[in-house]
This record gives structure tokens, sequence and C-alpha cells, in this order.
């Protein structure tokens, strides 16, 4: 039942393994399901009773068609697929992290950084999200120039107990 | 000699010039036989046609557990041009069963791939969706086709919907060739027995029931010639008919038939082809059709202004009739049903849906939005498809919101506008633009810039409430009189709306009850620029030239660019351009342009957290609190604006998933006796109590919480204390001075220590 939400972190964290420097074009290729992210978030929310962070069928065969499309280098149409989940279940950080991650992997950081803030404005309580979507800023800050606002995310990550 | 020379040069001389004058005329028709071929060949090989852009309201989506009623179900299927039918046997058609709707899909191509056709089963329980059926196995997602809601036409306005051979109904193509030219797979393009057959047939009729040209003459007709009955245009008909069937095949040519053929006529707008004859007759696809609908079409082509079923049902019901009865003889139905297909009535709709859009204010904006990435002539040419956020459901309830206001306000002269914007991805989901939402004229929701009064408030406050430092939510402003003086010597003294003075109010409360001293004093302190800047950032065009009187609105807007500024407010500072195109395609599937959804961060989300409590107080305690006559208990927030003497009566109000700003006023600027609370925020009532929105729930962010303030003096005070009110703050900012009280232990916490240690 966790598998989407464990592939889409698995996505995001691909960022974080592949470092701060990876061209966007070639992070889809370690796009593999990372273990334990999903469980994290379910500890987060305390998961013995029903996740309120669950993603629905719907939603998951979406996000399954945009990590397709992503992987498969069309960064538009995994966009696409994301918005049509993003109407089902508007207020999903992981949703809005994803999106996050494809305009990044698309080399548009702009929109990488915002779309993961939007996800941190949803985030509270989600230590563990609110990470990567941390890193993912401070990465997207530092490709397009932004050394100030990367130390700035830096001092965030700090803050939520990520060891540099 | 010389005369036997000057007898055998002139003999070869005159068989010469004969032979001259046969190859000149042998070339000449060589040359015309070759032109003509040209001209076959260009216009049928090349773009045959210039197409309209279609325009796609969004597709409904439907899911396990979604919100949906099954009155709304139906206007979605309605809209989409369903047909409630019992068995719902053919595509684009459904039955109701209480609350399970059983819908025969149409496949359709989205940019983002093919949704295919598919028999649903839709169970509907407590307003949400309980049971999603496809093919009778549980799916988890499933789109329907969209509604259609308009078309870009071209300057001389000839219409048609494509249709390739292989989606015409086989048996109006039966039909077709029956009445209009039995031979049609056996000639080469002129029927002699075809001819004589009609001649044969019209003379037992006594009548004309068939015509003698055949189907290729016709299409060469209307594709290649003027409409002059002259001779030599017969002859040209006549050549290139044979040229045509030489160059191409016959599937090619009927296939081009079936999509020239002229059909009728609304209005400048001529209808040609079976394609678009079927949406504005019947106003479904031509794959829908039923035979006795079919039988129509067929029928029509002989004379469609003579047998317009609009105008002289009687004549087109005969027509009807006589193709069906030839269908018969032809044995390509029985008797029997042509005898049922003939007691059917004839089913046209009544003219309008297929026409010009519905939703003309909606199209305005598509219109619009396209201009920035297209040429007119691409949009009227090349057949795009566009696909846009409209809702019809939402939509559908804007209209009849303002409607049903209009009605109880009965002034002739009043006008409205409303524009419905989805919080969460900027999506236009309505937009109305006058009080006949029909009349494609003038749009007050894109056109009608006017003073925004109190609605301009919130970007005041933003900008205090961006110096936490200076500013919170219980921060005491003072409402007193003000008198400013610009350059020119002219003086600016600002009144409360009932020409009171507050004295010390909290600034969460001069927001909430829109005092204009307190927040003239307040923006004066902040600085016009800031206020400037923060209009700016909520994606407001800034005004020419600022003036104090800014702070109070006295600067015209649109109600479109009022939705942008509070849409980023209802999104918590998240400024995303307002969309209401999502993508272009070509008819070929090819996607042209995205416009995806883009956000940009324009303000910290604590102080777009403290405005939206100011606002939610507006609408539970402030100037809005009417707006739970419409909505109850739902927690909302919204602002009123009401210009001098009542010119213009604005709402702006969203809840957690949809935003709606609303208008009312004159077209002459005249007084319209509506306050915003008793106008425009009505309409706004009356539209959100059909939608069943989600209630406001704001997730605070990290550093914001909730403190004990005392309301007379905004210092930090305690539970127990009196005239204590718990507001949101930003905790690295809390008041400095502690109210004396907040030391002392109320009795009543005492009590529940004595409590705890008993139970304990």
């Amino acid at each position: 039942m966790q598998r989407p939400i464990l592939k889409l972190a698995g996505l995001a964290l691909v960022l974080v393994l592949s470092g701060c420097v990876t061209p966007p074009q070639r992070t889809g290729e370690g796009a593999a399901p990372v273990p334990g992210a999903a469980r994290e978030i379910e500890r987060e929310r305390g998961g013995e009773q029903a996740d309120p962070w669950a993603l629905p069928g719907a939603v998951r065969s979406l996000v399954q068609r945009a990590e397709a499309a992503s992987n498969a280098g069309d960064h538009a149409a995994a966009a696409a697929q994301l918005e049509r989940a993003l109407a089902i279940v508007p207020r999903h950080p992981v949703i809005w992290q994803n999106l996050a991650v494809v305009r990044y992997r698309e080399g548009n950081y702009q929109q990488a950084e915002s779309l993961a803030l939007r996800s941190n404005s949803l985030a509270k309580g989600l230590p563990a999200l609110q990470q990567r979507n941390w890193t993912l800023i401070e990465t997207a800050r530092r490709l397009s120039g932004d050394e100030a606002g990367a130390r700035k995310a830096a001092v965030e990550l700090e803050r939520l107990g990520v060891q540099r | 000699m010389a005369k036997k020379n000057s007898k055998t040069r002139r003999k070869p001389s005159w068989k010469r010039y004969l032979l001259a004058a046969l190859l000149l005329v042998t070339a000449a028709v060589l040359t015309y036989g070759a032109y003509l071929d040209w001209r076959v060949r260009v216009k049928f090989e090349g773009g045959r046609w210039a197409l309209p852009a279609r325009v796609f309201a969004r597709p409904l989506e439907l899911y396990q557990g979604q919100q949906l009623s099954a009155e709304q179900l139906e206007a979605e299927l309605a809209a989409a041009d369903y047909r409630r039918v019992t068995g719902a046997a053919s595509a684009g058609s459904y039955e109701r069963r209480g609350s399970r709707f059983l819908i025969n899909t149409r496949g359709f191509q989205f940019p983002d791939g093919i949704e295919p056709a598919h028999r649903l089963t839709v169970d509907i329980a407590g307003g949400r969706v309980s049971a999603l059926r496809a093919e009778n196995r549980a799916v988890d997602l499933v789109r329907l086709d969209p509604a259609l809601i308009g078309s870009i036409y071209p300057a001389h306005r000839e219409d048609r919907v494509l249709v390739r051979l292989d989606e015409v109904p086989a048996l109006l193509g039966a039909a077709v060739l029956a009445v209009e030219d039995r031979e049609f797979y056996h000639h080469h393009g002129l029927s002699w027995s075809g001819i004589a057959r009609a001649f044969v047939a019209n003379l037992q009729a006594g009548r004309v029931v068939q015509g003698g040209s055949t189907i290729t003459q016709q299409l060469v007709k209307n594709f290649y010639l003027s409409n002059e009955r002259t001779l030599w245009r017969k002859a040209n008909e006549a050549a290139m008919s044979l040229l045509l069937e030489a160059r191409f095949g016959k599937d090619e040519i009927l296939e081009a038939y079936f999509n020239e053929v002229y059909l009728g006529q609304d209005g400048n707008r001529s209808i040609h082809g079976f394609g678009l004859a079927s949406r504005f007759y019947f106003g479904r696809p031509l794959q829908d059709l039923r035979l006795h609908e079919v039988a129509l079409l067929a029928g029509l082509v002989k004379g469609p202004s003579y047998y317009d079923p609009r105008r002289y049902p009687d004549r087109a019901r005969g027509r009807r009739d006589v193709v069906l009865q030839v269908l018969a003889e032809v044995e390509i139905i029985t008797p029997e049903q042509a005898r049922a297909a003939m007691q059917r009535p004839l089913g046209v709709i009544p003219r309008g849906k297929s026409g010009d859009t519905p939703y003309p204010a909606f199209m305005d904006l598509v219109k619009k939005h396209l201009q920035r990435d297209y040429r007119s002539e691409d949009l009227s040419s090349e057949g795009l498809r566009i696909f846009t956020t409209l809702d019809p459901w939402v939509q559908q309830s804007a209209e009849r919101a303002l409607a049903t206001r209009l009605e109880h306000f009965g002034n002739k002269d009043l006008q409205g506008a409303v524009v419905t914007v989805s919080v969460d991805d900027g999506a236009v989901l309505g937009v109305v633009g006058g009080r006949d939402p029909r009349f494609p004229g003038f749009n007050r929701a894109l056109e009608a810039r006017r003073p925004v009064g109190s609605l301009i408030k919130p970007a005041v406050y933003l900008a205090a409430l961006e110096e936490p430092t200076r500013f919170g939510l219980g921060t005491i402003l003072q409402d007193e009189p003000i008198t400013l003086r610009d350059a020119g010597g002219r003086e600016w003294s600002p009144r409360n709306y009932n020409n009171e003075t507050y004295g010390p109010v909290p600034l969460w409360q001069a927001l909430a009850r829109s005092y204009n001293l307190s927040t003239v004093q307040l923006g004066l302190d902040v600085g016009l620029r800031r206020v400037v800047d923060v209009m700016k950032r909520l994606g407001l065009e800034p005004p020419g030239h600022i003036y104090p009187s800014l702070l109070l609105g006295a600067v015209p807007y649109t109600p479109l660019e009022m939705a942008q500024m509070y849409h980023t407010i209802a999104t918590g500072g998240f400024r995303s351009p307002l969309r209401s195109v999502r993508a272009v395609m070509t008819p070929q599937g090819e996607v042209l342009s995205r416009y995806p959804l883009t956000v940009n961060r324009a303000f910290e989300s604590e102080a777009v957290y403290l405005l939206r409590y100011g606002l939610a107080a507006a609408a539970r305690e402030g100037t809005a609190r009417s707006v739970a006559h419409w909505v109850g208990s739902l927690d909302v927030a919204g602002k009123t604006g009401t210009t001098d003497d009542t010119r213009d009566s604005w709402f702006a109000g969203f809840t957690d998933d949809i935003l709606a700003v609303t208008w009312l006023g004159r077209d002459d600027n005249g007084r319209s006796g509506l306050t915003g609370a008793s106008g425009a925020l009505t309409v706004w009532g009356e539209l959100f109590a059909r939608l069943e929105p989600r209630p406001l729930q704001p997730l605070p962010p990290e550093g914001v919480g909730t403190v004990w303030v005392e309301e007379q003096t905004g210092r930090l005070s305690a539970e127990h204390c009196r005239g204590a009110r718990a507001l949101p703050y930003v905790v690295a900012h809390l008041p400095k001075e502690n109210a004396p009280c907040i030391d002392e232990r109320g009795l009543i916490e005492r009590t529940g220590d004595w409590l705890r240690g008993i139970l304990n």
C-alpha cells in the first residue's frame, strides 16, 4: 500500500545521494525504490492508526505514470500527471515534493525551489520529508547561483538535525 | 508553274492551318485539362479545410471516495452531451437508477494519452463515489470525455468537425449513397444510369426525391466551383469529376464529401460536413446517432434550408421518412425498423447549444491567454484542441447564483460578475461576465475596471504583518480622524463607513471590521511604497500614481485581477498566474503547448497566515459575518468592499479549496444602493452554498503559535485574564510587555490544579 510514496520519496532521495552537482538529466537513472522512506513517514504519523497520508489508488496510479514519464525524460508529461494527482489530494506534501523533483530534473531550479517550499508548508510534523525538501532547495539554489539562499537552507537542515 | 506552285503551296497551307488549329485546340484542351487536374489535386491533397480550434472543459475525473453528488454528475454528463437512455447501450449515453449510474463513455484523446471508451458503473452514496467499475471490474480512476464548450472560428465562419470515413456510421454512409448516388462505387464520376434512375424515381413520386448528380459531381461543385448555373460550369464539373475519380480512390472522395457537404446555416456560420451537422442538430457526435437521426441528416443533403428541421419540421419529417423508406426498399434496414424510426420525433435540439459557446465570458479569457502564444489565424484554421480549466458545475453554479441574487434585487440596471478559481492550482473554474451569461458582449469580469474599496486592505495589513517586530494581530492601532494634504494643497479626510471613530483597536479587528481611519494610519506608518510593493507581489499591476487614498481602495481593478490578488493570499503566500488553458494539441495528437502549474513564493508563510486569521475573523465576526446565513458554520475567509455612495459592491472570499470574487454595480457607474455585504457577498454566499467546499483549515507555520493577548492594550496576557483573546503570533516576536494579571494565578486554574491533585 505504501509503495508509491516509497518510490516517490525514492525520487527525491536520488537527488540527495547523487549530490549537488549532478546534471538533472542524469538523475533519472537511480530512481530505484529506497526502502525505509515510506516507513519513516508512517512512523512519524503513528503508523498503527489509519495513515492520514495514505494515497488513494487513483493517486497511486497517477504517481506511477508520472514516475515512468519522468524516468523517460518527459518532464512535461510527468508534471501533468502529478497535477491530476494534486486535484485529488491537493494538500498532500509528497505530491508537491514530487512536482518539485520533476522540475529539478528538468533543470527548472526556480520552480523546484518554490514547489519544495510549498511542500514544506504542508509538511508540518514530517521531518523526513522536510529534510528532503530542504536538501532539494539547497541544491536548487546553489545550482541557480543563490549561495546565500543555499546557506539558509543548510541552516534549516541543521535545525532538523541533519549531520553535514 | 507559279500558279501550280502557288496551288501546291496553298493546299498544304490550308491543311497546315487546320492542323495548327487542331494542335492549338488540343494544346488548349490539354493545358486546360492539366490546369483542372492541378486544381483538383492541389486542393484535394493540401489542407482541404480551415478548421476552427475546439475548446474543451476540464474532464471529469471519477475515482473512489470522490466528493460528487448525483445532481452534479448529471450536470456534468449533460454538459458533455450525454443522453439519458435506458440501458445506455451506445457511446455517449447513460442510465440512472437511483444513486447508480451506468455510463457508456466515448473514447477520447487527451494531451497525456488516449482514454479508451468504457462501460462504467458509478455508485453515489452520501455525496461521494462509493464504487467505481469499468467493464464490471473495480477501477481506481477514469476520465470522462470533456464537454466541448466552444470553437474559435475563422473570419468567413465556415465550420466543420472533421470525421474519418471509419468514424461515419455505416448506416449514414448507406443512407447517403441510397438517396444521392446508388452507383457511386461503380461509376467513373458521372452516371447516366443514375440520372435515368433519378428521372424515373422523381417521375413516379411526382416530385424530386433523387438528384441526378453523382456524389463526385456534388463534391466538385462544392469544392471548386461557384454557384452559377451555366453550361460551361457544368462541363467543368463533369471534367473535374472524371479527373478526381482518375486521381483518387472512392473512399477518399467519399470521406471528403462527408466533410464538405453543406448541411445548414447558423447565423453567419455555415454548417459543413456530417460531423458538425450532428452536433448542430442533435448536440452529439456523429457516432452516437440513431437510425431516425441518421436518416434526417442524409435527407438534408438535398436542401438544408428547404428541409431545415427547426424552421420546417413537417417538411424535414417528410424527407426523413422518404429516406427511411428508401433504406427499407434497398434492404439496408427492415420495414419494421423503418416504421419504428418513422414514429420517432425529429429529436433536434434547440439552436444555440452547438453554435457559439455557452460560456462567452470564459472563452474571452481563453482567447486572451492564448493570444500570447498563438496567432488568431492558427487558432481558427488549424483545428487545434484546447484543453481548458473550466469546471461546468462551478460555472453553472456561479451563473445561477448571480441570476438568483439579481432577481432578488430586482434592479434591471444592476450588473454583476463572478470569477471562481481553484485555490490549489490557480485554475480558473468559471467566469460570469454579466447578468446574461450567454451574451457575448461586455465582459465585466475581465474588462470592468472599478475602484475596489476595502478589497485592497489586506495588502496594507500584509505589509504591516511582514514586520513582526513592529506589528502583530494584537497591536493597538488608533482609529482617529486624520487629514492629509497632497502636493497641490488638496485635503483628504477619510471617514469610517458610518462616520464614527473607534479609538484604540487591535489590528485584527480593524481589518475584520474594515475600519478606514485605523487602516490609513497603519498604511502611512508602514509606508505607501511598501504597500505598493506588497500589491505587486500579490500579483497586481501597481497603480500609475500613488496617493494615500490607495489605502482605501481608490484604485481600479477588474474582478479577475482581484481574484489573482486573493489567490496569493488563499495559498498562503504562493503566487501562481491564474490559468484558463492547460494544453494545446494538434488534431493529430501532438501537444504544442502546456501551461503547467507554476508557483512563486511571494511572502513568508507566517505573515500570510496571520493575515488569513484576520480575514477569517471578518467572516466570523466582522463585516462579512452575514456569510453564515449562506454557509452556516463552514469556516471561510473573506473581505467586503463598498465604494463611494454604493457604486461598487465587492466581495472576495475563499475556503480551503475554492476562491471567488464577486462584483455588483451599474455600467453607468450609478449608485446601486448595495454595500459589499448586502450585495456581492450574497452572490458569493449563494454560490458557495451550492458548491460544498472544504472548510478553511490553515496549517499554522512552524514559527507561529497561539498566545493570549490583552485586547485593550495589546500586551501579552493569559487565558484566565479578563479581556484576553487567543491570537496566533510569530513566536519569536511576541508582545514585549506583559499584562499585570499574567503573573496572578486565576481562581479557575487553581481549582483545576486542585482537581488534578485529587484525581492523581
